[in-house]
């Protein structure tokens, strides 16, 4: 559009013209952002090279909190449970698809009932839905050991034991996940033209082909969106671990997720250098991840 | 360059914070004098804040309270309950922004590092405070710089509570008081052998640190932290032993694993007759006097190791030091701390009151159980295990002590975790 032989000076004159406006349109948000965000991220960058005094003040220590993540063997095992964690949610995407594509099946009978069902977990509070669970999962009197020894199987402490703690968290926090899956697969699902189908169909593809070689790679585009915030969402798991560990149980030192560590750094124990470095880890976990979706993402997601 | 500036600009305000690091109880700062100064008159005009952490407890804070108001018509005492496990947090918070409640309730973990850091009012000019009203041991846990910077406000010591009647099916005489570890092994085996088809275990197992760990690992001649605060004893020979002694139980089947009380906590095991004996304090009066087993349990003194053990604690009052209320507050304070006050709070049945001679007002509204023992375990108890930074290493604690006590892993390797990222934590406490 803008050739420089084209004009310079309408291009000049055009500048001006907007002159103030945008700022004026944007600068509230923008201030909001500065205050809420960038301001947080360099405050927090600028404390992870401090020591703080229990009731407020800060000494410069340099490269030391680094140093101590380095060492510190509670964090591998957090990254290890956070990675774990997160692939276990991501894995609700694919059955989410199933689910919403069944959901918007045509001439499904009780449809809007189906999807209030598959929403309530959305609009439950989460530290309410974790209690339940965790009675779910009780060892003596939880329903899940019941139906386990109903096959003759004795089931574990799912909350209490190391690696099945984190299984039935990443159990629950799969299940939490899919309301929010199933609402914009299903709006993806809507967009999808019906000629396809019908093409298809006079093509001579049957249900499931239609389903591999229409639905999902026009989905592909949610299905990134989704699996993008999913993602991010099963990073920064903190309140479900919370919740569902309880006090003084004894898997929690081989259960606490990243952010699990940069809360009882921060708060519980004051430390808020070494927290702002672990925020700082978080932070960079998540971009790196996210960077790597947006690179394969190009693989496999159709844009019309 | 915008970067630069910001930081330049940050480290000025790092700098300006670090000034307000002080040192020792009621040095003062903030603007307000660090002086006591006189108390109310009985016709002041003023209101105070009062910040307390136990609802249970409310109702014999409010009754102290209204008797407060009937010798101080003019002052207005307005009282905040904030959860246990959110209290020292907000404390914090309050103590950054320098606003403090005028009067508030402070307990042993907490209580140097708000009394270093000249948070605390030193009471030793307080009109009406005599530290020879209170036991000594309660005294030196609330003392910083030999000055008293809190008044205790009640107090616990721990005892073997039981419950005679699963004993008796078992075939196990009740406990005399002289009971030693062994006994207590011997006794909890024969009752979980005897009634497992009931679910009934012999103790409940568990981690309570004040109540089993703590005088299980003093009585085996281990520490908790040494007495120059500088090391952690979780490594400690005779800390282990006690380590040892308690997983023993549990690889035998004789006490519940720390699985099983996570998702069964010991108190209710107990106050549900699950249970037939439990090491705890004199706390679980009020409580267990609503529970089903009420009228088939008592105490008796706690059972012993190589040497006494017992632990003692108790809440305080404290005051703020930057208050600006400090007449009214020092009013307020001062009765709180009187015979009166203590009684109130024992006929209330909230806790056996710390002000000596007064015991009897907490025995007589609980008169189903032998309090008494828990008075008498007072005049040998240890302190409480504090350094400056407590809370953070009972975080630790929290964290390591089931995987200790409980597994996976070995006791002594895992101890030996714990006490080295206690150490750092004591490192780095000035």
């Amino acid at each position: 559009m803008s050739h420089e032989t084209a004009a310079a000076a309408p291009r000049r004159r055009r500048r001006r013209a907007d002159g103030w406006w945008p700022l004026v349109f944007l600068g509230p948000l923008l201030i909001g952002i500065a205050v809420f965000y960038f301001w947080p991220i360099l405050a927090t960058v600028i404390n992870s090279f401090t020591v703080f005094g229990p009731f407020g003040g800060r000494t410069f220590n340099g490269l030391e909190n680094y140093a101590q993540l380095l060492q510190d063997s509670f964090i591998s095992r957090a990254v290890l449970n956070t990675l774990i964690y997160t692939v276990i949610v991501l894995c609700g995407i694919p059955l989410a698809v199933c689910i919403a594509s069944l959901l918007n099946q045509k001439g499904l009978r009780f449809a809007r009932f189906y999807q209030v069902l598959f929403f309530l977990p959305a609009v439950s509070m989460p530290v309410a839905v974790s209690l339940v669970w965790r009675m779910i999962f009780n060892k003596e009197f939880g329903l899940v050991n019941w139906a386990l020894s109903l096959v003759g199987i004795d089931g574990p402490y799912w909350v209490t034991a190391p690696w099945w703690s984190l299984l039935a968290i990443s159990i629950v926090g799969l299940w939490s996940s899919l309301p929010l899956a199933i609402i914009i697969l299903g709006a993806g699902l809507r967009g999808i033209p019906a000629e396809l189908y019908e093409a298809a169909q006079l093509d001579g593809a049957g249900t499931v082909r239609q389903f591999f070689s229409v639905t999902v790679p026009l989905l592909t585009p949610s299905i990134f969106f989704l699996s993008i915030i999913t993602a991010i969402n099963g990073f920064q798991l903190f309140d479900l671990l919370f919740a569902m560990m309880g006090q003084a149980n004894p898997a929690m030192a081989d259960t606490q997720s990243l952010v699990y560590l940069f809360y009882s750094e921060a708060f519980r124990q004051n430390n808020q250098g070494y927290a702002s470095v672990i925020a700082l880890l978080i932070l960079a976990i998540i971009g790196a991840f996210t960077l790597l979706q947006f690179r394969l993402q190009r693989r496999w997601v159709h844009y019309e | 360059m915008t970067s630069r500036r910001t930081l330049l600009g940050a480290a000025g305000v790092a700098a300006a914070g670090g000034a307000l690091a002080l040192s020792g109880c009621s040095s003062g700062g903030g603007g307000a004098s660090p002086e006591l100064g006189a108390m109310a008159a009985k016709n002041a005009k003023d209101s105070i804040s009062f910040q307390i952490w136990d609802a249970a407890q409310a109702p014999a804070m409010r009754q102290i309270i209204d008797a407060f108001h009937e010798d101080y018509p003019g002052i207005e005492v307005t009282m905040s309950i904030a959860a246990y496990a959110s209290y020292f947090e907000r404390l914090r918070i309050q103590a950054t922004g320098d606003d403090l409640p005028d009067v508030f309730w402070i307990n042993g973990p907490n209580f140097e590092l708000y009394a270093s850091h000249g948070l605390l009012q030193d009471l030793s000019d307080l009109e009406g405070f005599d530290p020879k009203n209170y036991p000594e041991n309660l005294i030196a846990l609330y003392t910083y710089d030999a000055k008293p910077c809190a008044i205790p406000k009640d107090f616990d010591t721990i005892g073997l509570w039981y419950n005679r009647e699963l004993l008796h099916r078992a075939g196990v005489d009740a406990p005399d008081g002289s009971w030693s570890w062994q006994q207590y092994r011997d006794a909890s085996e024969q009752v979980t052998r005897k009634l497992r088809s009931d679910r009934i275990w012999g103790n409940p197992g568990g981690i309570e640190t004040q109540a089993y760990i703590y005088p299980l690992a003093l009585q085996a001649g281990g520490f908790i932290v040494s007495e120059d605060k500088r090391t952690s004893g979780y490594d400690d020979p005779g800390t282990l032993e006690a380590f040892d002694f308690l997983r023993g139980m549990i690889d035998d089947g004789i006490a519940p694993d720390v699985r099983y009380t996570t998702e069964n906590p010991p108190q209710d095991l107990f106050s549900d007759g699950r249970a037939a004996l439990m090491t705890s304090g004199n706390w679980q009066a009020a409580v267990l006097q609503d529970s089903v087993v009420k009228e088939q349990i008592d105490a008796a003194p706690l059972i012993h190791g190589k040497q006494e053990g017992n632990v003692i604690h108790g809440i305080g009052y404290a005051m703020s030091a930057h208050g600006t209320h400090k007449p009214a507050a020092s009013a307020f304070l001062s009765f709180l701390g009187s015979e009166k006050a203590a009684r109130i709070q024992g006929a209330a049945g909230a806790a056996n009151p710390a002000f000596i001679g007064t015991n009897d007002s907490f025995f007589d509204a609980l008169p189903g159980f032998d309090l008494e023992l828990f008075v008498d375990a007072a005049e040998t108890a240890l302190p409480y295990p504090v350094s400056q930074n407590t809370s953070a290493w009972n975080q630790l604690e929290e964290l390591l002590l089931p995987k200790i006590v409980g597994g996976p892993g070995d006791v002594a390797e895992t101890a030996k975790d714990l006490a080295d990222r206690m150490d750092g934590v004591l490192a780095d406490e000035s």
